[in-house]
C-alpha cells in the first residue's frame, strides 16, 4: 500500500513497529527455549551420573554416606552445576560446596524443572529428580544468558522508539516521493484559466495511478478548452455579423442627419433610428459581455489597489454625476484595505449601480454608498431613496430582462445593467443582493467579494 | 495624407472610402488580407485601418507580420469588442488605437487625425492655447495669468485637450484616456466633466464657451 495522508503515514510507521517489535520477541522467546532445552539436556545427562552414585548407597540413607559418593565429582563439576539432596521431609542432607549460603528451592509439587531466582546465586535452572529416599537437585546457574537478556532488552527498548522514528521519516520521503506528481497536478491545475486552457499537465512517466490521474485532468481541460472556444467563437462571430450591419446603419444614418438637404419633417425620425440603433448595439455589446462571463471566457485583469483610493475616486465621479441631476452622493468608508481585483470591472458594477439609483432618486434624494471590510470580504452598499421594488421581486432584479419600471422611461436600459453587476459580481466569487429599505423607501444593493480573488 | 482601408464588409468599405475622399485622404480599399499586402508591396501609406474580421485570415495577424518586418505605420483597429479579447490584446501586437464597431464616421476621422499628428512628441512642461496654461511639473493651471484650482480629473482632462488643440475628441477617446474605461460607462460623465471644467475656465466677457461640442462626436477646444 503506498501511503498517501499524513494519517497513513502514521499507520504505516505504527504497523512496521509493531511488526518489528512481535518479530525480535518472538525470536528472543525462540532462543530462551532453546537455552533451557540445551540446559535441560545437560542436566539429564549430569543427574544420571549423580543418580547411579545415589543408588549405590546402601540405606539407610544420610549425610555422610552422600558425602563419601558425591564430594569428588561435585567438585569436579561445581563450574557448571549446583548440587543439592534432601530427603523427603525437606531436610538437606548434601550440599555442594559452590552453593555458598546459597539454598536451593525444594521443588516438590511443581514441574519438576523451573527457573528460579535465587538471592545469592541469580537466575537458576534448577532440575530435581526423585530416586528412592532422596530428592537429588541439579542447578545450573543463568547468569551469562541473564546478561545477555538484560542487554537485548536495553537495546530492544532504545531500538523500538528508534525504528518508529525512522518508519515515521522514511514514510515521510515516501509519501513525499508518491505525491510529487500530484502536487505538479495541483500546481498546474491551479495556474489553469480562462487565460491559458492551452496548458497541460505532465503525465508522469510510467503506467500507474498517477499517469491515469494525469491523463484524465489533461482530457478534462481539453472538454473545457473546446467549450471556452466555442464560446469565445460564439460571440466573436455574432459581434462581427451583428455589428457589421449595425455599423452601415450607424454610418448612413449619421450621414443623413449631417445632410443639410435633409426635410427638416424627416429629423425626428432619423435621430430617432439613429437612437435604437445605438440602443439595439449597447444591448447586443452588453447580451455577449454576459455570454461570455456565462461561459467563464471573459478573462479577470486581477490586480491589487486600496479599496480607500478606488471608492474614492470612483465617489469623486458619482458625486459630480449627482450635482448635475440635483442630487448628492456621500460615501462613507472605514479603514481601508488593500483587495485584489479587475479595476474595470469593479468600476462598471459601481456605475451601473449607480446609474440605477441616479434614475430612481427623488429630487435632491441623497445615494449613499458604504464601503466596509468584513471578515475578509469587501463589501459595498449602494443606498438609493427611490421607490424600492415590492418585496415579492427583489429577486428578479439580477435576473435578464427584467425591468421594475415602465421599458418607456427615458434613459432605461434593457434590463440587463444588474445582470451584468451579477456575473461580474460572481466571476469575482462574489455575491450580490437586494433590500428595501426599512422606515422610509428606498432600495438598497448589496455586494461582497473576497479581498484576495482567486480564479481557479 | 495616405490611407489604406482593410475592410471585407462592401457597404463599410465603400462608406468610409467615399468619406475619406471627401475629406481628400487618398484610400486605397483592400478587401482582403492578400489584398492589403499586395498593397503595402505597392506604395507607402500615412495610416492603416484594419478591420480583425476578414475573409482570409484574422487582421490581427497581418498586423503582428507587418510589425514583425519592423513596419511603423499607424494602425487603427476596427472590429466588434468582443471580436477579440480585449482592446487591449489589439494595442499590444502594436496597434496605435482602436474603434469599435458600430461607429461613426465622425469619431473614426477624429481618431485618425490624432493619429497622423500623434508622431510629433510633445516634451514641452508648460501647455497653453487661448490663455489656458498649464504646467505639467508643479500642476499648476492658469486662465489669462489668473490661478484656477482644479481637481485631478479636471487636470487630466484640460491636459488632454491642451495636447490636442483645436481638434476634435470623441467621448470615447475621453473616457478611454482619463477613466481607462473600456465600456459603455452608461452616464454622461464626460459631459459632466466638461461642463464643470467650462464653468471653471470662463471669462465673464466671452460668450462662445472654450470647449465647443462637435454634435454626436465630442468636443474640440478651438
Amino acid at each position: 500500500m503506498i501511503p498517501l495522508r499524513a494519517s497513513h503515514v502514521v499507520f504505516y510507521a505504527a504497523v512496521v513497529t509493531l511488526t518489528v517489535t512481535v518479530a525480535v520477541a518472538c525470536g528472543f522467546w525462540f532462543i530462551r527455549q532453546q537455552v533451557l532445552t540445551g540446559n535441560d539436556f545437560l542436566l539429564d545427562a549430569e543427574s544420571k551420573e549423580i543418580l547411579a552414585r545415589v543408588a549405590q548407597i546402601t540405606p539407610p540413607v544420610a549425610a555422610g554416606k552422600l558425602e563419601a559418593a558425591l564430594r569428588e565429582h561435585t567438585e569436579v563439576d561445581e563450574a557448571l552445576f549446583y548440587f543439592q539432596v534432601h530427603n523427603p521431609a525437606g531436610k538437606v542432607l548434601f550440599r555442594s560446596p559452590n552453593l555458598g549460603a546459597g539454598v536451593l528451592t525444594d521443588l516438590t509439587g511443581g514441574p519438576d524443572k523451573r527457573t528460579l531466582s535465587l538471592p545469592s546465586l541469580g537466575l537458576l535452572r534448577i532440575a530435581e529428580y526423585h530416586p528412592p529416599m532422596v530428592d537429588v537437585q541439579i542447578a545450573m546457574s543463568l547468569r551469562n544468558f541473564q546478561s545477555v537478556n538484560d542487554r537485548f532488552i536495553y537495546v530492544f527498548l532504545l531500538g523500538v522508539p528508534l525504528i518508529a522514528v525512522l518508519s515515521i521519516g522514511f514514510g515521510m520521503a515516501l509519501r513525499k516521493s508518491t505525491l510529487k506528481p500530484v502536487r505538479l497536478m495541483q500546481a498546474t491545475a491551479r495556474r489553469i484559466s480562462a487565460n491559458n486552457l492551452g496548458e497541460r499537465i505532465d503525465v508522469p512517466p510510467g503506467g500507474d495511478d498517477m499517469t491515469a490521474l494525469a491523463r484524465l485532468l489533461n482530457e478534462m481541460i481539453e472538454r473545457l478548452e473546446k467549450s471556452f472556444n466555442h464560446a469565445k467563437r460564439f460571440t466573436a462571430d455574432v459581434s462581427h455579423e451583428l455589428m457589421t450591419p449595425l455599423s452601415v446603419i450607424r454610418l448612413h444614418t449619421e450621414k443623413l442627419l449631417n445632410d443639410p438637404d435633409l426635410p427638416v419633417k424627416y429629423h425626428h425620425s432619423v435621430e430617432e433610428q439613429l437612437q435604437a440603433t445605438l440602443h439595439l448595439s449597447q444591448t447586443l455589446e452588453r447580451l455577449l459581455t454576459l455570454a461570455k462571463a456565462d461561459s467563464s471566457a471573459l478573462p479577470l485583469k486581477l490586480e491589487t489597489h486600496s479599496t480607500t483610493d478606488f471608492m474614492g475616486q470612483f465617489a469623486e465621479d458619482a458625486q459630480l454625476l449627482a450635482e448635475s441631476r440635483g442630487l448628492h452622493v456621500v460615501l462613507l468608508q472605514n479603514d481601508g484595505s488593500l483587495a485584489t481585483f479587475d479595476q474595470g470591472c469593479v468600476r462598471q458594477v459601481l456605475f451601473n449601480l449607480l446609474s440605477n439609483a441616479l434614475r430612481f432618486s427623488p429630487p435632491k434624494g441623497t445615494i449613499t454608498i458604504f464601503s466596509k471590510r468584513i471578515d475578509g470580504e469587501w463589501t459595498v452598499e449602494v443606498w438609493d431613496e427611490g421607490q424600492g421594488v415590492p418585496p415579492n421581486r427583489l429577486n428578479d432584479i439580477f435576473e435578464r430582462f427584467v425591468q421594475i419600471t415602465p421599458r418607456s422611461e427615458p434613459g432605461s436600459g434593457a434590463g440587463l445593467g444588474l445582470a451584468i453587476c451579477k456575473s461580474l459580481v460572481e466571476l469575482h466569487r462574489g455575491r450580490i443582493s437586494a433590500h428595501n429599505r426599512i422606515g422610509r423607501s428606498g432600495l438598497v444593493v448589496v455586494y461582497s467579494m473576497p479581498l484576495n480573488t482567486q480564479i481557479a | 495624407m495616405k490611407v489604406l482601408l482593410v475592410e471585407d464588409d462592401r457597404k463599410i468599405g465603400q462608406f468610409v472610402k467615399k468619406g475619406l475622399e471627401e475629406v481628400s485622404y487618398a484610400t486605397v480599399w483592400a478587401r482582403t488580407g492578400k489584398e492589403a499586402h499586395e498593397a503595402m508591396a505597392e506604395s507607402q501609406f500615412d495610416v492603416i485601418i484594419l478591420d480583425v474580421g476578414l475573409p482570409d485570415g484574422n487582421g490581427l495577424q497581418l498586423l503582428t507580420k507587418w510589425r514583425e518586418k519592423s513596419l511603423t505605420t499607424s494602425v487603427l483597429i476596427l472590429s466588434a469588442r468582443h471580436e477579440v479579447d480585449d482592446k487591449i490584446a489589439g494595442l499590444n501586437l502594436g496597434a496605435d488605437d482602436y474603434l469599435t464597431k458600430p461607429f461613426s464616421f465622425g469619431e473614426l476621422l477624429a481618431r485618425l487625425r490624432s493619429l497622423t499628428r500623434r508622431q510629433t512628441g510633445q516634451k514641452k512642461t508648460v501647455l497653453e492655447h487661448r490663455g489656458v496654461q498649464i504646467n505639467l511639473l508643479t500642476r499648476e493651471v492658469s486662465l489669462d495669468g489668473t490661478p484656477v484650482l482644479l481637481t485631478q480629473r479636471e487636470f487630466a482632462l484640460l491636459e488632454f485637450f491642451l495636447r490636442n488643440p483645436t481638434r476634435v475628441l470623441t467621448r470615447t477617446q475621453i473616457s478611454e484616456k482619463i477613466w481607462d474605461c473600456h465600456f459603455d460607462m452608461e452616464t454622461n460623465l464626460v459631459d459632466v466633466y466638461v461642463a464643470k471644467l467650462r464653468g471653471k475656465l470662463r471669462r465673464t466677457n466671452e460668450a462662445e464657451p472654450l470647449f465647443q461640442s462637435v454634435r454626436g462626436v465630442g468636443y474640440k477646444f478651438a
